[in-house]
């Protein structure tokens, strides 16, 4: 019988992501400085380039974990693919949400095809797919194989919408950091946002590592 | 004691499909020159494992080894010491028998295929059927073609799944007797079957499973073991060449594809028109004139990638068919051969479609757009690799998921779009007779291109096992 999954990280790792979101919030409102052409909508920029962070954080988790089972045909890396790009597939929608809020106040249109935005939008369908697919192929070693493959696949993605700002005129602002450069922000901004990333960091930690305590549970039900 | 070269041994092997396990911790040695009847009930577990030592099917732990060598890293060798005759016929339906064996011949690097056809012919007697399409053949003349398949490489390894189910009684007891002869020859045989009477009349050794597990294993006291099997004269000789590397193999499977495609012409037939009816149809709501190319060349490539994804469809829906696809996979070529055989043979026939979609939509569509003719090409060619190379990838995947052919849009579609959105683009600019912005574009659309080939080629072998 497959061991219980452990539960002794969860709860100190959830508090602490409580505790870490509180005091990026105080920081999004109370400690970074308004900004002086956008106002205070600019707060989004926080949570939304979080967001974003993670995601990709989280599908290239997907991208190791699907190399890990091809490689070991350990389930359990497979496991860690299905939890990652279930948060990261959460996180893209936050950061699509909260980009779209953004853009409203500051070019006038949720929307625009701009080919930064097109990009995380076809992220966001290519994991879409990825869940998709895992839910029609209920034989549980074919459903690692095909996910796996399809985690390698979509993850080429990712460095397709790093380089579109570059390659492509776009209305999406520039890097707000930049190897070798200053970043371009007051300090109390800097550091709300690099604050900002280490909590939803937490957060997703948190949130795989509960969704694959989920996922091994139904993995054991089903073996019973 | 018997030489190594094609025993069988199975290390505590186990097979799980989901929550049920179809091989239970099995573990046995099969030396060389024996014949074995393997038996139990329907759902025993008899195909998964003769699937599992044939290498189309990955145990869920232990191994197994033929000729001390682990099946998990066969080369090409090793592939062709093993024959297979499996439910399915493993043929293609659209080609001959003839054109079946010789494509088969090509794959194992068989030299004299002609004569080992011959042969073949004479022992099984299938001279009135070898002409005929394989798909017009009755189940017990299919039987009779997919056992020639299997022995046209003369494996040292014969793996028969209920090899006598649908022969009548003379041409059953033909195959009980080559199957003696290959015996007596050195040949190791394992068969499974439900019969009673041929379990008697032949196999040295029986081994019954139940629900997985192997529960008896025995000699059978009525079969006097030929201790001198192997004395006699080889029964089939072939004169085996180094099979097909990565670019023969390629161009050989590729080939047996447009050689079907030019029996049926369905992939041609329905992308052709399929693309033809949206252009033709987009053409009387869009207005013509420089103002509309952008939407008209996004109608364009939505009628190539809807095309592409109907026209690769049918292609991979045919390996499937008859289970073609695993007579690839038992083969000694390079798995990627198989991917690459395949995308070689949907992009000709689909280019074919992108040329008269392309000049068709320049006639209704594009108005007196200046056109940058070597743009236009290069766009075409670049954006069809790209797309024939995904939906080839997951052409694989669709067909093994429940929803089938139907989840192949679902993979492809998200996948492709920055692809689209380059090819549109690019078409845009060469429509303009813009040759000089389209450097970065095509660059990309290279890149994506290269990308995909790689990631395809590096895991196209897992979309196809078992």
């Amino acid at each position: 019988m497959a061991s219980q999954p452990t539960q002794r990280h969860v709860p100190w790792l959830g508090a602490l992501s409580a505790l870490m979101l509180i005091v990026f919030l105080t920081m999004c409102f109370f400690y970074a400085p308004e900004d002086s052409i956008q106002g205070q909508v600019q707060r989004l920029f926080y949570p939304h380039v979080a967001s974003a962070w993670v995601a990709g954080l989280a599908f290239f988790t997907v991208f190791v974990a699907s190399i890990g089972y091809l490689v070991t045909r350990d389930l359990k890396w497979d496991g860690i693919a299905a939890a990652s790009a279930e948060v990261g597939l959460l996180f893209t929608s936050g950061t699509l949400i909260l980009g779209m809020l953004w853009g409203k106040a500051s070019w006038g249109t949720y929307w625009a095809w701009d080919p930064r935005l097109t990009s995380v939008l076809v992220l966001w369908l290519l994991y879409l797919a990825y869940l998709a697919l895992r839910t029609y192929v209920s034989e549980p070693a074919k459903r690692a194989r095909f996910s796996s493959v399809l985690g390698i696949v979509a993850f080429v993605d990712v460095p397709i919408i790093y380089f579109s700002i570059k390659w492509w005129r776009t209305q999406h602002p520039s890097y707000v950091i930049q190897p070798g450069m200053k970043p371009a922000m007051p300090a109390e901004m800097l550091q709300t946002l690099l604050f900002g990333v280490a909590t939803f960091t937490v957060l997703y930690i948190y949130l795989a590592s509960q969704r694959l305590r989920l996922l091994r549970y139904q993995a054991q039900e089903v073996a019973r | 004691m018997s030489s190594p070269t094609s025993r069988i041994v199975l290390d505590a092997i186990e097979k799980d499909f989901g929550r049920q396990r179809a091989l239970r911790r099995i573990s046995l040695s099969i030396e060389q020159g024996e014949y074995v009847a393997l038996i139990g009930a329907n759902g025993a577990g008899k195909t998964t494992l003769l699937r599992t030592v044939a290498g189309l099917s990955r145990p869920t732990s232990g191994s197994v080894r033929i000729a001390d060598v682990d099946l998990r890293r066969a080369g090409p060798g090793l592939r062709r010491r093993i024959g297979f005759v499996s439910h399915a016929s493993l043929l293609y339906p659209e080609l001959t028998g003839r054109e079946n064996l010789q494509f088969q011949a090509r794959l194992f690097g068989v030299a004299d295929a002609d004569s080992m056809i011959a042969q073949l012919g004479e022992l099984l007697d299938l001279a009135a059927i070898l002409d005929r399409p394989a798909g017009e053949l009755s189940r017990g003349n299919l039987q009779r073609l997919s056992i020639a398949r299997a022995l046209l490489h003369a494996p040292r390894v014969l793996l028969l799944d209920e090899p006598f189910s649908g022969l009548d009684q003379t041409t059953a007891s033909r195959l009980q007797l080559l199957l003696q002869r290959l015996v007596d020859a050195g040949h190791t045989v394992v068969l499974s079957t439900h019969d009673r009477a041929i379990v008697e009349s032949g196999p040295h050794r029986l081994l019954r499973l139940d629900d997985g597990a192997l529960v008896e294993d025995r000699v059978l006291a009525s079969a006097s073991v030929d201790r001198h099997a192997g004395s006699a004269s080889p029964l089939l000789v072939p004169a085996l060449r180094m099979p097909p590397k990565l670019l023969g193999a390629t161009l050989t499977i590729a080939a047996k594809d447009l050689r079907i495609e030019a029996r049926t012409r369905d992939v041609l037939g329905s992308a052709g028109l399929f693309a033809l009816v949206v252009l033709i149809t987009a053409s009387f709501t869009a207005p013509v004139g420089e103002s509309s190319t952008g939407m008209a060349t996004g109608v364009m490539w939505m009628s190539l990638l809807f095309a592409t994804l109907l026209g690769v469809g049918r292609s991979s829906g045919r390996e499937h068919a008859e289970r073609g696809i695993e007579s690839l996979v038992l083969s000694p070529v390079p798995k990627a051969a198989i991917f690459l055989g395949k995308a070689l043979a949907s992009l000709l026939l689909l280019c074919l479609v992108a040329i008269a979609v392309v000049l068709l939509f320049i006639v209704f569509m594009a108005g007196n757009a200046p056109v940058h003719v070597l743009g236009l090409a290069g766009t075409v060619l670049i954006g069809m690799v790209g797309l024939v190379i995904v939906t080839t990838l997951f052409a694989g995947i669709a067909l093994g998921t429940r929803l089938g052919e139907s989840m192949l849009p679902l993979l492809v579609l998200p996948v492709v779009i920055p692809l689209m959105v380059g090819a549109v683009e690019l078409t845009r600019q060469a429509l303009g007779g813009q040759g000089g912005g389209m450097g970065i574009w095509l660059a990309l659309l290279a890149a994506f291109d290269l990308v995909m080939m790689m990631s395809a080629v590096a895991t196209f072998a897992f979309v196809i096992e078992e």
